[in-house]
């Protein structure tokens, strides 16, 4: 059999068992997913196995997001935590029509407008990404070892609220999660209650 | 389901006094309003003011005030336990020396549908009420100023923050007698929709297996509707269609667990909406089974 049939056949099967033997539920494997970014390059998460990988769900026009672009916070965070190596993956499931739908040319545009720097942008106009990690907010935040699990699941920090001014006092979990695992730790709060605005989904 | 806010043809009358009379809308501005009328703003898709349900205040007996959404149809707010996405209303309070405002209180929420998510909050008009305490001993008939800080989101397909800051002023009254206001019967509506404890004889317990989150409530008679409003997030999938079971004796709700469910809750916190409507508010012991 062509070996590229077998392989696609293989790993449609292996995101098919992530999808439906566990719970996207931090302990368990984080299920593997195929997506395309922005400048049309094809990423799947079991290609980055060996790297921390960061998944942000975005939607520049929720205030929610908005509070962390227009502070630089989500900015910073990228710079960050790639250069230590970590993969991040900003990923946009809003459906054509919806708000927060870019095409990739908009999103390259803006990317460089508020001078952001994730590894990629992975566009999910159909929610498959976001419904198969149950991403239900802007910006909702996964984080996932190198062996490929789940360690983090939930909000960017501990003040769900649209206003700036609070996060200079709010402490980041994606940042905790990531130093601590890093440090050899168990992270020591692997879920939280995700905060803003719906994922804005094909109805 | 159950309904957020029911207009009873005494609110709509007293809503059509306000607006005839001393309703002042002033967009994104504080002010001191006169004696027993209300501060209000307008802000994107609705207004929100800050009313008292009494002309007056006496010394050492609490009062109601109230914060009175009003929004653009179709565009909503959010309940103390917000669901899949959004915040609750946020208020802090400026009072005199020696008053106390207690917590903003939750009427019975709706299940919202948001892009496939739920959300649990109230749609078009609400009132949230917040009992205000005075010292005992108030100053020689100054008038006493009460000043919120408010924070919302208003969603409909999108979301839009609203910030302002309310006061409204009222007159000191040393008598017994105390007016009612005109929005009286406003606040006796928001305080019917507001969940009541338990009845004691009423038995309700909470089971978690390994996808399911089941609440028997036993109510000695027979129920044909229920919906559970959770009141911590992460406990049940909020988009997950409840199933309710009636019996003889009550109802049975079954909810989907949480993804996100790490650890069993030793109680199961909400409020449970029968079909008449009525909600109550529930702390039901757990059990659990692999």
């Amino acid at each position: 059999m062509n070996r590229r049939i077998a392989r696609f056949i293989l790993t449609s099967l292996v995101g098919f068992m992530a999808a439906t033997a566990w719970a996207v539920q931090p302990g368990n494997p984080a299920p593997d997913f195929t997506a395309q970014d922005t400048h049309g390059q094809t990423h799947t998460l079991a290609q980055y196995k060996g790297k921390y990988v960061v998944l942000e769900w975005h939607n520049r026009e929720c205030p929610y997001t908005h509070k962390h672009y227009v502070s630089g916070n989500m900015q910073r965070l990228q710079k960050e935590w790639t250069a230590k190596g970590v993969v991040w993956f900003t990923v946009i499931s809003s459906a054509p029509g919806q708000q927060g739908y870019m095409t990739a040319d908009q999103e390259n545009a803006y990317l460089q407008e508020v001078s952001a720097s994730p590894t990629a942008v992975l566009l999910d106009p159909t929610g498959q990404l976001g419904h198969l990690y149950g991403a239900k907010n802007t910006p909702h935040m996964f984080v996932i070892s190198p062996a490929g699990v789940l360690i983090y699941d939930g909000a960017i920090d501990d003040k769900s609220t649209a206003d700036a001014d609070d996060i200079a006092s709010a402490h980041n979990y994606v940042s905790a999660a990531l130093q601590e695992a890093m440090a050899g730790k168990p992270v020591s709060t692997p879920v939280t209650h995700p905060y803003g605005c719906s994922v804005k989904y094909a109805r | 389901m159950c309904v957020a806010l029911r207009r009873g043809p005494g609110l709509n009358s007293d809503l059509d006094f306000i607006r005839g009379g001393a309703f002042l809308l002033v967009p994104f501005l504080s002010l001191l309003a006169a004696p027993g009328s209300v501060a209000a703003t307008t802000q994107p898709h609705g207004t929100v003011e800050l009313i008292a349900e009494q002309t007056s205040v006496q010394p050492a007996r609490p009062f109601w005030v109230g914060l009175h959404f009003q929004l653009e149809k179709g565009w909503h707010i959010y309940w103390t336990n917000p669901g899949d996405s959004g915040e609750p209303p946020r208020v802090k309070w400026n009072l005199p020396a020696g008053f106390q405002a207690g917590s903003l209180l939750w009427p019975i929420p709706r299940r919202i549908e948001d892009h496939s998510l739920i959300d649990y909050g109230y749609p078009d008009e609400v009132l949230l009420p917040v009992e205000i305490r005075p010292p005992a001993s108030l100053g020689g008939g100054a008038d006493v100023p009460l000043s919120a800080t408010v924070n919302w989101l208003v969603c409909r397909e999108i979301c839009v923050p609203g910030r302002a800051a309310l006061e409204l002023t009222l007159p000191i009254r040393k008598g017994t007698a105390r007016p009612p206001s005109p929005l009286h019967s406003l606040f006796a509506q928001a305080r019917a929709d507001l969940p009541r404890p338990t009845p004691p004889s009423w038995k309700v317990t909470a089971h978690l297996d390994k996808h399911l989150v089941v609440l028997n409530i036993d109510t000695g008679k027979p129920e044909t509707e229920a919906t559970f409003f959770p009141l911590e997030p992460n406990q049940i999938e909020n988009a997950a269609p409840q199933k309710a079971s009636p019996s003889s004796r009550g109802i049975r709700i079954e909810m989907q667990k949480s993804d996100q469910l790490l650890k069993p809750p030793p109680r199961l916190s909400g409020v449970l909406v029968l079909a008449a409507g009525q909600g109550y508010v529930i702390e039901a012991p757990v059990t659990i089974s692999k």
